[in-house]
């Protein structure tokens, strides 16, 4: 092919003479060409416009393709549902399934998943709420940014949950028992416009086999009593279990979660920068694992984090320091997957120190109040008030918990299939009251029922330390924590570039 | 070129730039009008507390003010339990509650010109550009040399002309993260391997390291670039006239001569063509220092491009600032642009240009005279 | 031509020198490629332990079966939305700037020095620097959900005008356009029919360029097009890392795998262009 080719093309680089024959042979092939060129870029062009008519159904969508997992009924209007997860567009999807009469099913479900670890969801759902065009219906937010769309700069997109038509919203609060740190997380001028379903204290979630190498045991009584509490504690049983040959983390960001959580007052109080006590000790911490090899890596949610979960590092990682939600997604998914090690050697006990981590608030746009969108608002309220209220056996937290959510779903073969299986998630529950009927026993801790330790675990949490901007000052803080501790900038010069770079991107004052 | 000129052809020349012209007023010259204008205003890029969002003024949200708090971080209220708000932060309102866009032309600049961190991501920047640019151009120009050459006629030279433009193919994501596995602590390849050769006692965290990680970003521009150069630089060298090299042939000059003396100066156009896109695309460089090492270490790779992205998008939302840093890049560039203009323009051929006007003239005045 | 011996040796060496560099260079090109397509075929834990590897695995069907459970995961609406997007910018950018080429080469009209010049100036302007102004522009003429904005803007591509232009310098002859005058063509007609024909090879090479940086647009794409049956193709696999139940390595590299695809069948379909390469004009007149 490519000797021909160079051929092919020789006439034209000939001088003039041969040229103009060679265009002329050029003029009889090209014609057609231009033509099917002319004609296919009308029909893009057509094609483009179509698309950008919202009420159009573009052809070729819906089932069929390669993962049409979102169905799509032309006469039926669109809820946007906007989640950096696939959890709250599937539990809406499953709804609809369970009740096919409900005023949910009158609409599409049309999911918007964007991953959050690198800010995706934040800068793509801000433009869309700035926009006003194809806003989300729905939309989840985490922990680490909830404040900007409950109470911060982008709060005023969210419709109070009393003005989508939910009644009663406090009675059902107190009923429900939800943690008080959390609603208050959600209110607006002293109105809830979101709420979450998820309790996130967290527990030290720990191999009992490399318990029992070091100590002896895997119960999980004592082993609360070897790690903690308190940092001091939590680095004599790092050092034990060095000698035992283990991690007791896997890196860096395992620590900074814990320590990020134990401070007192945000990131800024009056625009100005306070560096907490508890986060500034961070920087120590991090020293103290680094420079005695207690922990094996650096960083979250990648290659290596994960393989510590499967058990497959050298050496192998002991305990990971999360939530309810830590162990029954991403250490159940890696610890039983082919290859890995740890499958049913995981225990839960209390963390060394008491915090919370993560959490998905959902919010209903403030469009859907108007009175042209009454039967959207109903059911989205419908939606909210099931997800996030209800504490009935058939509310979603009940199921949450108990892992019945998918049990003989059609529509999702894998998560009923793992229903039957009994390795569907577990997941501890905003609801106190749903918590303490549920069964929190799992395959992956050899039948330990987790919320023995994750019920109590969120009693301590608190949530006036957060800020709208959490997620960006945190990263800043530990990006100059690493240079610290691995020992290329000294603590003062660490501390002052983080400073003044809070300073320079949002406009606050720095001591 | 110009043998006849013919007047009732001229209006086509008009004609066939209008969509050209009209589409740079639109999407590019009236977002740049936008962003020029915002450069100058203390506009914001959404409501945040107190701030105004795009062209339409509007009442302000009683949530939008800034409230105060007190040391605990509690909202503080006044007697009679209403909010305390700073005043001093709250925007003026004109008598319909709209806010009142401040226009301060200099303040903006001044305030990005008096930040550490733009004036230390320019020279980022800066350096990225050059330590990839120097040896991607180097590399090109010696490639499209021997890919042209007909004194070594490489086989197969289609091939690899082919292959050398396609790590241009994959996305600048992928790229991020096959490099960050490629030189990932404490295992990956790199650190493995260099072990394994005796060069590292110990895994060596390239991320921490401010030199290495800037050497990194460097190397992957190169490499995604220098494929695009050459073949640019091979189009410049068929295009030249083959019969110079044939009376350098009779003339006996050798191959390296005639490179030297016939292919670069000729090559001058398309050389100037190569060294602005590359500066423009370079002082613009965003992916791969924020896909692969996120702007770090502290910075040390953080370009103009994420300043203003992390100023106009990532929470602070400050567009006057962003708009403001973005005009100074465009002015930086534009200067820089005009100086490879003068530097490579060709200045015999500016002479020459110089004479034949002086040469008209006299014949004008000669023509004067005579009537 | 005779040759001395030391001569033909030093041409020989010369040549061993170029082949090994060449080689080197091509196995680093085409390295992340086989990478990527062989993470395609390898469970998440394997991707663990070894990110890379060279060695095929059998998880191809597996990872295939993760990506179809990816919620917003659709290849044909992927491939279909980045293919309009693409080929549209494509042919505007390339058919719009031989126009505007054309008619700074072909005519001699009173502004053809200024507005060459002018093009020249606005080369400079860097597309992202006025990215916000764009972004808000199209916010309020209510332009998001919509494939223009990422078409359109390509007719205004100065540098393309640029290369263009040197090609015409250096290939185009007037006699031609003369003799299709006589002929009774249209100028617009003999532009389409006689000089576009001509400019194949510039064209070819300037589409994959083209092409290749409108498809792996992320960041606008991301920024404009909220609504999910109008994502583009890497949208879609940036998705995939936000599911919860997959953290599955092998299925995001086989998105990435899928996603570049279409840029390999593009490009190879085009690269005779790229062997037998595109002359430039070297001199501005």
């Amino acid at each position: 092919m490519t000797k021909q080719s160079e051929c092919d093309n020789m006439s034209l680089w000939l001088p003039n003479g041969d040229r103009i024959l060679s265009i002329k042979n050029y003029e009889v092939k090209g014609m057609k060409k231009f033509l099917a060129i002319l004609l296919s870029m009308f029909m893009v062009l057509g094609l483009a416009a179509g698309c950008s008519s919202n009420e159009d159904e573009p052809g070729g969508d819906g089932p069929g393709g390669d993962g049409p997992v979102v169905e799509r009924d032309p006469n039926k209007p669109d809820i946007n549902v906007w989640s950096f997860t696939n959890e709250i567009p599937d539990a809406i999807a499953r709804y609809v399934e369970m009740n096919p009469d409900s005023q949910v099913a009158n609409f599409n479900i049309i999911p918007t998943i964007l991953t959050d670890w690198d800010g995706s969801f934040e800068r793509t759902i801000e433009p869309a709420l700035i926009s006003g065009n194809n806003v989300p219906d729905i939309y989840a937010a985490e922990q680490a940014f909830v404040l900007k769309f409950t109470q911060g700069a982008f709060s005023s997109y969210a419709a109070t949950y009393t003005d989508l038509g939910i009644e009663n919203v406090e009675s059902k609060i107190v009923e429900a028992e939800l943690a008080q740190y959390a609603v208050d997380a959600g209110r607006r001028d002293g109105a809830v416009v979101g709420l979450r379903f998820q309790e996130t204290g967290a527990c030290l979630i720990y191999r009992r086999s490399i318990a029992i190498e070091t100590w002896g045991t895997d119960d999980p009584e004592e082993i609360a009593k070897k790690t903690g509490p308190g940092w001091d504690k939590f680095m004599e049983a790092a050092a034990e279990i060095k000698e035992a040959g283990y991690a007791i983390v896997y890196g860096d960001e395992d620590v900074w979660q814990v320590a990020r959580d134990g401070a007192r007052q945000p990131w800024i109080v009056n625009n100005r920068l306070i560096i907490d006590p508890a986060r500034e000790a961070y920087f120590h911490l991090a020293k103290q694992l680094y420079e005695n090899d207690y922990m094996i890596g650096e960083g979250a949610w990648h290659e290596g984090w994960f393989a510590g979960m499967a058990g497959t590092t050298d050496p192998q990682v002991f305990a990971y320091i999360g939530p309810a939600w830590l162990i029954n997604y991403q250490i159940s998914e890696h610890a039983s997957s082919e290859g890995a090690t740890s499958f049913g050697d995981w225990a839960v006990t209390d963390s060394p120190i008491a915090w919370a981590w993560g959490g998905t608030w959902l919010m209903g746009h403030k469009d859907l109040i108007g009175d042209d969108a009454s039967a959207k608002r109903a059911a989205v309220a419908e939606i909210l008030e099931w997800i996030t209220l209800d504490t009935t056996d058939d509310g979603f937290q009940f199921h949450f918990a108990n892992g019945t959510l998918y049990q003989g779903s059609a529509k999702f073969p894998d998560e009923a299939k793992a229903f039957e299986d009994g390795t569907s998630a577990k997941d501890a529950v905003a609801s106190q009251v749903v918590m303490r009927r549920s069964n929190g026993e799992l395959n992956m801790t050899a039948g330990q029922n987790i919320f023995d330790f994750f019920l109590p675990a969120g009693a301590n949490a608190r949530s006036d330390h957060w800020h709208e901007w959490d997620r960006e000052i945190n990263g800043m803080f530990q990006e100059y924590c690493r240079l610290y501790y691995q020992g290329e900038m000294s603590f003062e010069d660490a501390m002052a570039a983080f400073k003044l770079e809070v300073h320079e991107t949002f406009e606050v004052d720095i001591d | 070129m110009k043998q006849r000129k013919n007047f009732s052809y001229a209006k086509y020349g008009y004609i066939f730039c209008i969509p050209f012209i009209l589409a740079f007023l639109i999407f590019s010259f009236y977002p740049l009008y936008y962003t020029v204008s915002i450069s100058i205003s203390d506009r914001q890029g959404v409501p945040l507390p107190g701030r105004e969002y795009g062209i339409q003024t509007r009442a302000l949200f009683d949530e939008e003010k800034i409230p105060v708090y007190d040391d605990n971080g509690n909202p503080l209220y006044d007697e009679d339990g209403a909010r305390v708000y700073d005043i001093t932060r709250t925007p003026i309102l004109d008598e319909d509650g709209n806010q009142i866009i401040k226009i301060a032309p200099l303040e903006n600049f001044r305030t990005v010109l008096n930040t550490e961190m733009f004036k230390r991501a320019f020279a980022t920047t800066f350096r990225l550009w050059i330590v990839n640019f120097i040896p991607q151009i180097l590399l090109a120009i010696i490639l499209a040399a021997w890919f042209t050459s007909r004194w070594t006629k490489i086989k197969g030279q289609g091939v690899f002309k082919v292959l050398f433009y396609m790590p241009n193919i994959i996305t600048a994501g992928t790229i991020a993260v096959l490099f960050s596995t490629l030189f990932l602590f404490p295992t990956g390849v790199v650190n493995d391997a260099l072990i394994r050769w005796g060069i590292l006692e110990t895994p060596k965290n390239f991320r921490v390291d401010a030199n290495a990680t800037r050497l990194i970003v460097s190397f992957i521009q190169f490499w995604m670039w220098y494929g695009y150069t050459m073949l640019i630089l091979i189009s410049g060298i068929l295009g030249l006239n083959p019969q110079m090299y044939e009376s350098a042939d009779i003339d006996g000059a050798g191959a390296v001569k005639q490179f030297f003396f016939i292919t670069l100066p000729n090559l001058r156009t398309i050389l100037i063509f190569t060294f602005v896109t590359s500066l423009i695309g370079g002082l613009n460089m965003f992916d791969i220092p924020m896909l692969y090492a996120g702007g770090g270490p502290g910075g040390a790779t953080r370009t103009t491009s994420m300043f203003i992205y992390n100023q106009a998008f990532a929470g602070a939302y400050r567009y006057n600032t962003a708009s403001a840093a973005s005009v100074l890049m465009f002015l930086i560039i534009a200067a820089l642009s005009a100086v490879i203009f003068v530097i490579m323009r060709d200045k015999d051929e500016a002479r020459l240009k110089k004479l034949k006007k002086a040469e008209a003239r006299a014949i004008k005045q000669a023509a004067k005279a005579v009537n | 031509m005779t040759e001395t011996k030391a001569k033909k040796t030093f041409r020989i060496g010369f040549k061993v020198v170029i082949y090994i560099v060449c080689i080197i260079l091509g196995i680093m090109s085409i390295l992340p490629f086989i990478i990527m397509f062989v993470n395609a075929t390898r469970s998440s834990v394997q991707i663990q332990q070894q990110a890379l590897s060279l060695v095929p695995s059998n998880f191809l069907a597996d990872n295939m079966r993760a990506l179809s459970r990816g919620r917003t995961f659709n290849a044909i609406v992927g491939f279909r939305n980045s293919m309009i997007i693409s080929s549209g910018a494509t042919i505007c950018a390339t058919y719009f700037s031989c126009l505007t080429a054309y008619a700074l080469t072909a005519y001699d009209w009173r502004f053809r020095k200024s507005v060459f010049t002018f093009i020249v100036a606005v080369m400079m302007i860097p597309g992202q620097l006025s990215a916000i102004g764009f972004v808000q522009f199209m916010y309020n003429i209510n332009m998001v959900n919509n494939f223009l904005p990422f078409i359109l803007p390509a007719i205004a591509a100065p540098p393309i005008v640029f290369f263009m232009r040197q090609y015409l310098l250096s290939t185009f002859s007037l006699d031609i356009v003369n003799a299709a005058r006589i002929d009774g063509s249209h100028e617009f007609r003999t532009f389409n029919f006689i000089v576009l024909p001509m400019m194949k090879p510039a064209i070819a090479m300037q589409a994959i360029f083209v092409f290749v940086g409108t498809w792996n647009q992320l960041l606008m794409p991301m920024i404009l097009l909220t609504d999910v049956r109008l994502y583009t193709m890497p949208i879609m696999v940036r998705q995939l890392s936000g599911n919860l139940y997959n953290t599955n390595f092998g299925s995001v590299y086989l998105g990435l795998s899928m996603s570049v695809l279409p840029l390999f069948i593009v490009y190879f379909s085009l690269s005779k262009y790229i062997i037998a390469g595109v002359q430039l004009g070297g001199v501005k007149e």
